[in-house]
């Protein structure tokens, strides 16, 4: 094999390894993911419940 | 040929250490300790329809989204930007799994929080686990069956900022709406080491302000006498014009929980729920 082809083809792959490891610090970058089963109800305008009274707010 | 591969390998690893550098170099305004306990970090919905959870959260905010895995399990990572911001979790599986959004709470011990909400009075759903590199997280419900995540941050989340910093259509701040404020009060603060003050006394309800030592990280008042709302954490994304947003809601899916109102943080609040019926605050800030 030519020895500039070789060259070539090191220097790809190792860019090659970089992107792969980039894309796969991307998908491990945040995220919990636990799928859980948690009773919840917000009845909302028209349900008949009395709605919370929001005052204050973030700050 | 040998300097040919040292400068690839250079080369390389200069990507590797720059991709990585995203998720653990925060960004200057938002210098926060990635582990201060009580500050909320995350945020999951779990949801029947991934797929209409995608269309509508992909219309209202902009969100676009990645199909991933978490320990084997699918997860739907959604980014704004490059910047990740949310999870969605199909919870099809679960027969009575409720469609809503599970906020998580950074501790600085995963372990012994899960042990403090036993001793509590609470339950736990998922028992702590190493979330990849990421945490390692569980996820409780409260005395009162609010369902809370916990996480123990690895390293810092990117895109994570305080509400001053915060982003448009990003989640910024959290409330607990509860049965019992003041039995819930005395959960958190021993839980997070909360300090809390009272804010606001109009219309004849309390809201207490939780802070860590740094600064406000959520908010706690009373649900009231025959309210139909179980006590929940209900979290708060940022926009600029809740009224207009949530005018599009309706013909995405969504439905609309509570309106704009002047009485209500003077119009600048409305919560929401999806296709699947999780609810979500659309808030302005500063109003």
């Amino acid at each position: 094999m030519n020895r500039s082809v070789l060259e070539r083809r090191i220097v790809l792959l190792a860019l090659a390894l970089a992107t792969t490891l980039a894309s796969l610090s991307c998908n491990s970058g945040s995220g919990m993911g636990m799928g859980v089963s948690a009773p919840t109800r917000w009845g909302g305008s028209g349900s008949g419940g009395r709605p919370p009274v929001f005052v204050g707010g973030p700050s | 040929m040998v300097r040919r591969l040292l400068a690839a390998t250079s080369i390389g690893t200069a990507c590797v250490l720059a991709a990585l550098s995203v998720f653990t170099t925060p960004a200057p305004v938002a210098a926060i300790d990635p582990v201060e306990s009580g500050r909320f970090v995350w945020y999951d919905l779990m949801t029947k329809d991934v797929g209409a959870a995608e269309r509508f959260y992909g219309a209202l905010f902009g969100w676009h989204f990645e199909s991933t895995k978490r320990n084997d399990n699918p997860y739907v990572l959604a980014r704004l930007g490059s910047n990740p911001v949310a999870g969605i979790v199909d919870v099809s599986s679960l027969p009575n799994a409720a469609p809503q959004w599970i906020s998580f709470m950074s501790v600085a011990d995963v372990d012994n929080t899960v042990s403090l909400v036993k001793t509590g009075g609470g339950k736990v759903l998922v028992e702590p686990r190493e979330i990849a590199s990421i945490a390692r997280a569980a996820v409780v419900t409260d005395p009162q069956g609010a369902p809370l995540g916990l996480a123990q941050l690895h390293r810092e989340i990117r895109g994570v900022v305080d509400p001053e910093h915060a982003v448009p259509s990003r989640f910024f701040w959290q409330e607990y709406l509860a049965g019992d404020a003041k039995q819930a009060l005395d959960f958190y603060t021993r839980l997070a080491g909360y300090q809390s003050t009272i804010s606001d006394t109009r219309l004849g309800v309390e809201y207490h302000v939780l802070r860590t030592t740094t600064r406000p990280r959520a908010g706690l008042f009373q649900l009231p006498e025959g309210s139909d709302v179980l006590p929940n954490w209900l979290p708060y994304v940022l926009v600029g014009d809740p009224a207009a947003l949530a005018a599009r809601v309706p013909g995405l899916g969504g439905r609309i929980l509570l309106p704009a109102a002047p009485e209500r943080r003077n119009g600048s609040l409305v919560v929401i729920a999806d296709p699947g019926g999780a609810p979500l605050a659309l808030q302005k800030f500063p109003f």
